[in-house]
């Protein structure tokens, strides 16, 4: 038994490293979504000026998803969410998800490109 | 000419463009009406709304995204998939068509008030984001510094 201890330890170890792996790689990939630089309110985007340029991302899909379950819970009785609308937000909304009825998952973020301010991405 | 006004695949029609008889104008982002397919009572309510104002105010309020075409999803918006959802802009003293936030020297405070005012007492609104605290009937939500967003009520 004193023999197939280390070997044990060893098989623990690359058993744990293999997981360790396994579980970086799912929380690694490449996303989609798309953003618009801009002045003024997100609600109500301008054009961007010298003096002030803000940029908003939305990112959708597998990313999106896996943004949406490591923030939770939902934020119930906000920006009109309901059981078909789920939302969750970090940070007074500067990191908002939400997921749709229909397993839509996006997320939003924002900086404000000349104080590197983030400043969220998404309005209700 | 007679103009027939669009209406997507839900029977939603776009609110009137170039709308001359006082109340409101239109801005949003796509523009040329493509943000502005509205349910038919959040359609009610803006008209009704918008004709109470001509009364009051010579200056048109602005009427901003709502849903587009089919509902499809809305880009930097939660929400306005329904056509329940509507941005109205902070009223501006100079009576620009263009936006201003609760902090600038042109936000008008008072006609703000009252345009949210005729909302509310439609009795069809569920419930109103703006973020000037001051103003009765609204709830705080990030990013409504220079826009109110009014949830409309269903099959009032």
């Amino acid at each position: 038994m004193r023999l197939f201890k280390p070997f044990i330890r060893l098989a623990s170890l690359a058993l744990f490293g293999v997981v360790s792996m396994s579980s970086l790689a799912q929380m690694e990939g490449i996303f989609t979504g798309n953003y618009i630089i801009y002045s003024g309110g997100i609600g109500d985007p301008q054009k961007p000026i010298s003096n002030e340029k803000k940029i908003a991302i939305e990112i959708d899909g597998k990313a999106a998803k896996e943004i949406f379950n490591a923030i939770g819970p939902d934020v119930p009785d906000v920006c009109g969410a309901t059981a078909d609308l789920r939302i969750r937000k970090k940070n007074d909304g500067a990191l908002s998800c939400s997921r749709s009825l229909k397993g839509e998952y996006r997320c939003h973020i924002g900086f404000d490109l000349q104080s590197g301010k983030s400043i969220g991405g998404v309005v209700c | 000419m007679t103009t027939l006004t669009p209406k997507d695949a839900r029977g939603f029609f776009m609110l009137p463009q170039g709308y001359e008889g006082g109340g409101y104008y239109v801005y949003g982002t796509p523009d040329h009406g493509a943000a502005q397919y509205a349910h038919p009572d959040m359609m009610t309510l803006i008209m009704s709304v918008a004709s109470r104002w001509q009364y009051a105010d010579m200056r048109k309020f602005g009427i901003g995204n709502l849903s587009l075409a089919g509902g499809t999803k809305f880009p930097k918006h939660e929400t306005h998939r329904s056509g329940l959802e509507v941005d109205v802009r902070a009223i501006r003293k100079d009576g620009k068509q263009s936006p201003c936030n609760r902090y600038h020297a042109q936000y008008d405070y008072d006609a703000t008030k009252r345009l949210i005012t005729l909302f509310i007492m439609s009795g069809r609104v569920k419930n109103i984001l703006f973020n000037d605290l001051h103003v009765p009937g609204v709830s705080y939500y990030t990013d409504h510094d220079d826009h109110f967003h009014v949830s409309a009520l269903r099959g009032i």
